[in-house]
């Protein structure tokens, strides 16, 4: 096992590395540069104040060696500063976003398992009945709706039309002066919707392959033996089909990191939520390098580690796997 | 006939698959006494499995047991008792052993574990009793250091190991009835005749009934008491096995015992029996065994013999021993 381990942990930073260098390369690669914010629209601007302000940066150097510059500085934990009027350092900006957007897609996920591996044992159990068409044409309908779209109409709807749910933002108002237990509620009320529209696009793929993992389970000859042994059906579906059924679902956990992320970046803009997504969206807009650069670092770190416990847990739950 | 432990009657069962209905089993009927064996003998898909799951109730879902048959289980109608009722007689009262001992057993399971929940399931013993019987019923079929081995996964056993732990799973709550479906075919030779005896051994042991399914007339031929030999879903031929190898009655039988190659005789050519099995969506008008008959006669292309007793106890559905 430890073994196993080292050797994966190695294969997952030289992915990291390799990640970096394609971002840093491709965000180069893009027109324009971080500084055009502040030099295009001033009229006083001339070539040589403009050179001086590139060289400041470190822009007028080729991209490879500003690769390892980067390089250099990341080892030292430091992403540089923001091209943004603040110019506070990347690192920080991240750091007090990174929270609320862990917890949102915490939950979502938390969620999205909730209903979808239900949903798709019973669909497995009693393929084709009425409630697997119904359960299989709903989770279709929230994988083709564009969750921009969704989120907008539901901003509509329920946030406007009804005046029931906080149209974006964290927290109201008057926050601070509320009691705890209203605090708590006040949040729930504000996560709802991007919580909501997340689950609701994402419940598609578990639920899909959680039926098809299962239905394959139990059209195994051991679920034959384990009804000749005379076992419950309850049993039989979830003992010995679902923990089978269930390996694979771990992989998809893991691999499901970057796209609950890049979905962050489409709901936390809706929904005015400053977490690290809305900062992705600004920063990019921006051509703010460095922000960006620190905001793949992370999303890498999440996603690789997101592999590793996958990784990590199969082979916990898997007993062919454990021994090798 | 009060011996009478399993009584079928004029059982039908079909497939119905996209292409038809295949009639797997056509109309067969035969009774097992207390206590005795019964060898039941064809070719892959003459129906001897679906035959044992049919009585055990365990068919997948697209085939159907026709009405108007008869399965008597000591006297109880199986195919009118409800699901629950047939679980408590699955495993207690009948228990059946698989072909494939590779999956047959849940991968993901002890086969102590495996074991252990047939035993809870019937009988009134706590955790540490329970264990101890699954350590008993492993030192008897001959699993050495069974404390050790009960944490085992099957993927660390052999197929001969696996095969044995299936059998000492069908045996935990004393079935009156084992059915026994290609037991060996799975195995290596030396392994087959290890599963055999032991299978024999623990039959005068224990007192129970077995139907051993085979496509080896050799495997039958000093183990069990009497033989039904099917053919396209049906018994062609039923009798003692003394009587049978002695003198069997059906051509397809003699084709059968033919083709069992002589050590004595090097030179002498292996007899083959030329054809193959009648596709069962579109079965012929008249005798089903016609096309590979070397006994066929002009009138065997019409009618369709029945099963019957030529000699005291010797049953053949056969024109040669059709009366008038």
């Amino acid at each position: 096992m430890l073994n196993y381990l080292s050797k994966k942990s190695l294969e997952l930073l030289i992915t990291f590395f390799g990640i970096t260098l394609v971002s840093f390369f491709l965000i180069n690669l893009a027109p324009g540069k971080p500084t055009d914010a502040v030099s295009d629209l001033n009229p006083r601007m001339t070539p040589e104040i403009r050179a001086i302000y590139e060289k400041q940066w470190g822009l007028d150097k080729p991209v490879h060696i500003r690769y390892f510059i980067w390089l250099k500085n990341f080892s030292k934990f430091d992403f540089g500063r923001s091209f943004s009027s603040d110019s506070r350092p990347a690192w920080d900006k991240i750091k007090e976003r990174l929270p609320i957007t862990i917890l949102i897609n915490s939950i979502s996920m938390f969620f999205i398992f909730l209903i979808a591996v239900p949903i798709g044992i019973h669909s497995a159990v009693k393929p084709n009945s009425l409630s697997d068409k119904l359960t299989t044409v709903g989770v279709f309908v929230g994988f083709a709706m564009p969750v921009f779209w969704l989120a907008l109409i539901l901003q509509l709807i329920l946030g406007v039309w009804l005046n029931i749910l906080p149209v974006s933002g964290i927290r109201s108002l008057n926050y601070e002066n509320l009691s705890w237990i209203n605090k708590i509620f006040d949040s729930m009320r504000h996560l709802f919707l991007p919580i909501f529209i997340t689950v609701f696009g994402s419940l598609v793929g578990i639920s899909r392959y959680m039926r098809s993992t299962m239905q394959e389970a139990l059209s195994q000859e051991y679920i034959v033996t384990a009804r000749a042994k005379g076992l419950p059906e309850s049993k039989v579906v979830y003992k010995h089909a679902l923990r089978n059924a269930i390996l694979p679902i771990i992989t998809i956990t893991g691999l499901s990191v970057p796209g609950l992320i890049s979905g962050s970046v489409i709901f936390e803009t809706i929904f005015a939520i400053p977490g690290v997504g809305q900062l992705l969206y600004q920063a990019a807009m921006a051509r703010d390098i460095h922000v960006i650069m620190a905001e793949v670092v992370i999303v890498s770190i999440l996603t690789l580690f997101g592999n590793l416990l996958a990784d990590i847990g199969y082979a916990l739950a898997d007993p062919r796997i454990r021994v090798k | 006939m009060n011996n009478c432990l399993l009584e079928v009657k004029n059982l039908h069962t079909s497939f119905f698959t996209d292409a038809g209905e295949v009639k797997a089993v056509r109309g067969i009927s035969f009774s097992l006494e207390q206590g005795k064996t019964l060898g039941l003998v064809g070719e892959s898909g003459c129906g001897k499995t679906v035959t044992a799951l049919s009585i055990m109730q365990l068919l997948p879902n697209q085939a159907k047991i026709t009405p108007g048959g008869s399965i008597l289980y000591k006297g109880k109608e199986l195919l009118r008792l409800s699901q629950e009722e047939l679980r408590k007689i699955r495993g207690r009262e009948i228990s059946m052993v698989f072909q494939e001992p590779m999956t047959a057993l849940n991968p993901v399971f002890t086969i102590g574990e495996q074991i252990r929940e047939a035993i809870e399931l019937h009988g009134n013993l706590n955790k540490k009793e329970a264990t101890n019987e699954v350590i008993k019923l492993l030192k008897d079929v001959g699993i050495p250091e069974p404390n050790k081995r009960i944490k085992d996964y099957p993927h660390q056993l052999s197929g001969g190991m696996r095969q044995r732990v299936l059998i000492a799973m069908a045996l935990a709550s004393f079935p009156s009835l084992l059915i026994a479906d290609e037991p060996t075919t799975a195995l290596d030779v030396t392994v087959q005749a290890q599963i055999l005896e032991l299978i024999g051994a623990l039959q005068g042991l224990k007192k129970i009934a077995i139907i051993l399914i085979t496509h080896d007339l050799g495997v039958v031929a000093e183990r069990v008491d009497f033989v039904a030999v099917m053919y396209a879903g049906v018994i062609v031929e039923y009798a003692s096995t003394q009587n049978l190898f002695n003198e069997p009655l059906h051509p397809y039988t003699k084709a059968l015992l033919g083709s069992i190659p002589k050590l004595e005789d090097k030179d002498a050519k292996l007899n083959t029996l030329k054809g193959s099995v009648p596709v069962l969506t579109e079965l012929p008008a008249g005798c089903i065994f016609y096309e590979r008959c070397k006994e066929k006669s002009a009138r065997c292309k019409d009618i369709t013999p029945e099963l019957v007793e030529v000699k005291e106890g010797h049953w053949a559905a056969c024109c040669l021993y059709e009366k008038g």
